[in-house]
């Protein structure tokens, strides 16, 4: 049975198509690149920070300067390379994706007496902005890193997901120079749940499951 | 690995040689029938294919290999619910005469049946690194926790089976 499953198995992975380590390193900096492209254009496309100019700029460089070393770190946790191909643990991930939203709205909160005064719209703009960047970028990690979680996609997808969510949340921080917990909630917090819960969407893309026949019979 | 990594195919090979066996001995430890434990094998070996560009030059392939085994066989076992026979796992260095005889078999059957008892977080730890002959540093990466974590949990198996052969040296 030994030698029969050996022989099937080398056939099947002469036939399974799968990158090489170069191929995947050409299509992640390709995939990460198109994102950075996309985030920094559509940002600049909206105003950049001349939107956000009600605000004093301290506040908002603050603010941005915070959230990316939360971005950093979040990626640091996610993404870092390990003792084996396993990546981060189940638990680091849990933890990572589910601080992350926690964490944005402590540090936007912290400088709620820094924000711009007058009426503060619902957050669809801001949760639009936040959505648009997210996806781009989460869309760019999962192709990046496509096939190859062999143990735990779902968490990894939902880890990504909020690691994008971090990044946009950069973007749209340093974009909108309002507060107002309902708004903030809704058009900075939520967004990075929802890039959460995308990214466990993208686990079956994440996840390396070859589509082989293994059957012995034949 | 880092050859197959790169493309080498028939590098594979080797890395099935030396893994296939180590797989084997730790899904049949874990009652897998033989045919579930090859399907388990292949299953693996297509999932590290699969991942193999991701694989950077010095991580450790051990782990990884039966990590995803084990993935596979937890995945396996709660979809089929298939009862599992227990093989007899007791094996204890023949001692001269009756009496010791019976002492061995006394002290085989209770360590058996601690081993059985053991929380299964301390029981996973304890066979990747007893049975298998995993690292500590391994069986952390395998069980995604940490060295001291598993130090533990194998320390108080430990604890565990030697309350239980108490009484009989």
């Amino acid at each position: 049975m030994n030698s029969l499953t050996r022989e099937q198995l080398m056939a099947a992975v002469a036939e399974t198509r799968s990158p090489t380590r170069r191929q995947v390193q050409t299509r992640r900096r390709l995939s990460l690149l198109a994102a950075v492209v996309w985030m920094c254009g559509v940002f600049v496309s909206v105003g950049a920070f001349a939107h956000s100019a009600a605000r004093p700029t301290f506040a908002t460089a603050a603010i941005t300067l915070g959230l990316c070393v939360l971005a950093v770190t979040s990626t640091a946790a996610v993404l870092r390379r390990s003792a084996t191909p396993i990546g981060p643990s189940h638990l680091t991930l849990a933890i990572t994706t589910a601080l992350i939203p926690f964490a944005v709205l402590g540090w936007l909160s912290f400088w709620q007496p820094a924000a711009a005064h007058g009426d503060v719209p619902a957050g669809w703009r801001c949760s639009g902005l936040t959505l648009v960047l997210g996806l781009a970028l989460l869309a760019a990690l999962a192709f990046a890193n496509r096939a190859s979680d062999a143990i735990h996609p779902r968490s990894l997808g939902a880890a990504y997901g909020a690691v994008a969510g971090a990044w946009a949340a950069v973007f749209a921080a340093g974009w909108c120079p309002l507060f107002d917990l309902p708004h903030t909630l809704f058009g900075h917090v939520i967004p990075i749940a929802m890039l959460a819960a995308v990214g466990v969407v993208f686990a079956r893309l994440l996840a390396a499951n070859p589509r082989v026949s293994t059957d012995r019979s034949g | 690995m880092d050859r197959y990594a790169m493309g080498d195919l028939a590098a594979f090979e080797v890395l099935y040689d030396g893994l296939a066996p180590r797989l084997r001995a730790m899904l049949r430890r874990r009652h897998c029938d033989a045919a579930l434990t090859e399907d388990l094998i292949q299953q693996t070996f297509l999932r590290m294919h699969a991942a193999r560009g991701h694989y950077c030059r010095g991580q450790e392939v051990v782990p990884w290999a039966f990590a995803i085994a084990r993935r596979l066989m937890i995945d396996a076992w709660r979809r089929s619910r298939r009862e599992h026979g227990r093989p007899e796992r007791t094996t204890v260095a023949t001692l001269s005469g009756p009496e010791e005889d019976l002492i061995a078999d006394e002290i085989a059957r209770r360590l058996a049946r601690t081993i059985d008892e053991l929380p299964p977080l301390h029981r996973e730890a304890f066979d990747l690194v007893k049975m298998d002959g995993l690292t500590i540093e391994e069986t952390a990466q395998v069980l995604g926790t940490t060295v001291n974590a598993i130090k533990l949990r194998i320390h108080r198996a430990y604890q565990s089976l030697r309350s239980a052969t108490e009484g009989l040296k």
